[in-house]
């Protein structure tokens, strides 16, 4: 399920003095089975952005084709397009509505028209991928914790079993343990064979698990690279209101200091790493 | 679906002389107009009526473009209003269709109705698309304050409809993005029966009854933390008060209402 954008464009409110150029001229091509970062500052376009990778917003200007289907196309269907890439909004527990996590959950694959014993084996599936087990099937989704609440929301979309997922800023507005959740279930899907896109506004997160960053600055791609390459531009990420992981900012000033330490650790365990081997030379060294 | 296109009760920022006009002139202006909309009796009045709402218009700036788009949600309203009064007036039948016949006097009266639901709404607009909803309630609370001890809530009525105004951009986008997070798990909203589009209502009523209720919640508490003890006492960080503009603006209300009252009494419009 690749998914290129090409000179995509998205103008809200058109002719209103509440217009708003979202997306400018954006150009991407998502290939199969990665896993991408989307950062940039609040506004910077990010959730526009993903919303065209599914037809929930079609492109101003421009073109956005999900395996070579163009979604603006009066042809294209939609529906099927979107049962394939699964977008999980901000905040989607603000979503729930059935009078039962189970009833919720089978909304998407009941949408799908799948048989019964089907969406039974799919809710059943994404409740426990999520690590929800059977007592809360009955439960309310209302009055949930709200990590609770949100791996609910989560199995909503895993349920229709998509091959792409986006997922916007999903551990926004969480304590510390539902972030941990959310992120170790995140990290799992791309062994599942999902193609992931995370937007995030962590870049410890983003380096720990992204193929590829983008980083979005007033609705332009502004930068697009590894994670490697992208955090050792720290001054453009800086100029924009963004910064580096604490892996890089670490690594950094240890080389400020003096020490001889390769670039291109982004993750705790990378700079552990780098340190300990620096330390070994060190120490070897001085024997030598 | 696209909820952008809600304008009603939106207000359009600008800095045209309408806009500066204190709340209070725009609010009795809107209330003479509504009343002259429906005097007149031949076509001088009218005339004069259409005018006055053309200038009001051209005065405030705001794209025509735009204040077209508001009178879309009464299209069918006033379809039915024309086809009702063209048909089942009674008169000189001009064009027969079975046993249904359009009159000529129900021809003029459909025209009438139009012209009147039109002028109507754009005056009313008018009033939202150049007065922001602070100030607007700031009038309304004003003029409805002499009132106060007839039992009148004046300031209760201001707060619930500033309230109001303010969280119905809110809770439109709300709507929005609720459609679109469903239609991402499949919802159609655009096809199949009535009642299978009803029922495709439930998943976005629902969080949205959730979501008003939780604002509705997070609001009484912001305002009782800050300690808001209801109208008594209350003092206004702006005050407001009348200019110029206003007092030309009373001149030029006064000078119209003679006119349609004239023209209506003398029988010439
Ligand atoms: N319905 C809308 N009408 C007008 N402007 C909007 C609307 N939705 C978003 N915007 C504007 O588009 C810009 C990009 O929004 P968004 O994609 O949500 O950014 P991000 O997710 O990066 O914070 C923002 O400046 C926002 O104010
Ligand atoms: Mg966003």
């Amino acid at each position: 399920m690749p998914i290129t954008l090409s000179h995509v464009s998205y103008t809200y409110q058109p002719g209103t003095p509440y217009e708003w150029h979202a997306l400018d001229d954006v150009n991407l091509e998502i290939p199969d089975g990665e896993f991408w970062g989307i950062i940039g500052p609040t506004g910077s376009g990010k959730s526009t952005l993903i919303q065209h990778m599914n037809g929930l917003l079609k492109p101003t200007q421009g073109q956005v084709l999900v395996d070579g289907i163009d979604l603006s196309a009066r042809a294209a269907n939609l529906r099927q397009v979107r049962q394939k890439v699964g977008l999980v909004f901000q905040y989607p527990e603000y979503q729930l509505f059935g009078e039962t996590i189970h009833e919720d959950i089978a909304f998407g694959p009941r949408n799908m028209k799948l048989p019964a014993d089907e969406v039974e084996r799919r809710v059943r599936r994404a409740m426990e991928r999520v690590g929800l087990d059977e007592s809360f099937r009955d439960r309310s989704p209302f009055g949930l914790s709200g990590g609770q609440a949100r791996r609910v929301a989560l199995a909503g979309v895993l349920a229709m079993e998509p091959r792409v997922l986006i997922l916007d800023e999903p551990t926004a507005g969480l304590d510390p343990r539902g972030r941990e959740e959310i992120l170790s279930l995140v990290g799992a899907f791309p062994a599942l064979g999902m193609s992931v896109v995370l937007v995030s506004h962590s870049m410890d997160d983003v380096a720990l698990m992204a193929d590829k960053v983008l980083v979005m600055h007033r609705g332009k791609v502004h930068m697009l690279g590894t994670p490697p390459e992208l955090f050792s531009r720290r001054a453009e990420l800086e100029a924009i209101g963004l910064g580096v992981p604490a892996a890089v900012q670490l690594i950094d000033m240890l080389r400020s200091r003096g020490w001889e330490l390769p670039a291109g650790a982004v993750t705790i365990e990378q700079a552990v790493e780098a340190i300990r081997k620096s330390l070994r030379t060190k120490a070897g060294g001085g024997r030598g | 679906m696209n909820l952008q296109a809600v304008t009603i009760g939106q207000y359009f920022p600008g800095d045209s002389y309408l806009h500066r006009l204190d709340p209070r002139t725009k609010l009795i202006a809107v209330l003479l107009l509504s009343v002259a909309i429906f005097l007149p009796r031949y076509f001088p009045g009218y005339l004069l009526v259409a005018l006055f709402t053309m200038i009001a218009v051209a005065l405030s700036r705001v794209p025509v473009k735009f204040i077209l788009r508001g009178l879309k949600p009464i299209m069918i309203f006033m379809a039915i209003t024309v086809l009702f009064n063209a048909f089942l007036t009674p008169g000189e039948p001009l064009f027969q269709i079975g046993r249904w016949a359009i009159t000529r006097e129900g021809l003029v009266l459909s025209a009438v109705a139009a012209v009147r639901l039109v002028l109507l709404v754009v005056s009313a607009s008018l009033l939202t698309l150049t007065t922001s909803p602070i100030l607007l309630t700031d009038g309304l609370e004003r003029l409805l304050r002499p009132l106060a001890p007839l039992g009148v809530p004046a300031h209760e009525l201001a707060l619930m409809m500033t309230i109001a105004l303010r969280f119905i951009p809110t809770l439109v986008e709300e709507a929005d993005r609720i459609m679109r997070a469903q239609e991402a798990r499949g919802a159609d909203f655009r096809s199949g029966s009535l009642i299978n589009r009803a029922k495709g209502l439930i998943p976005v009523m629902v969080p949205l009854f959730v979501a008003a209720f939780r604002r509705a919640d997070e609001l009484a508490t912001a305002m009782e933390a800050r300690g808001y003890r209801g109208g008594t006492g209350r003092t206004k960080m702006k005050q407001l008060a009348f200019s110029g503009a206003d007092y030309r603006a009373w001149a030029i209300l006064v000078l119209f209402t003679v006119a349609v009252v004239g023209l209506r009494v003398t029988g010439r419009g």
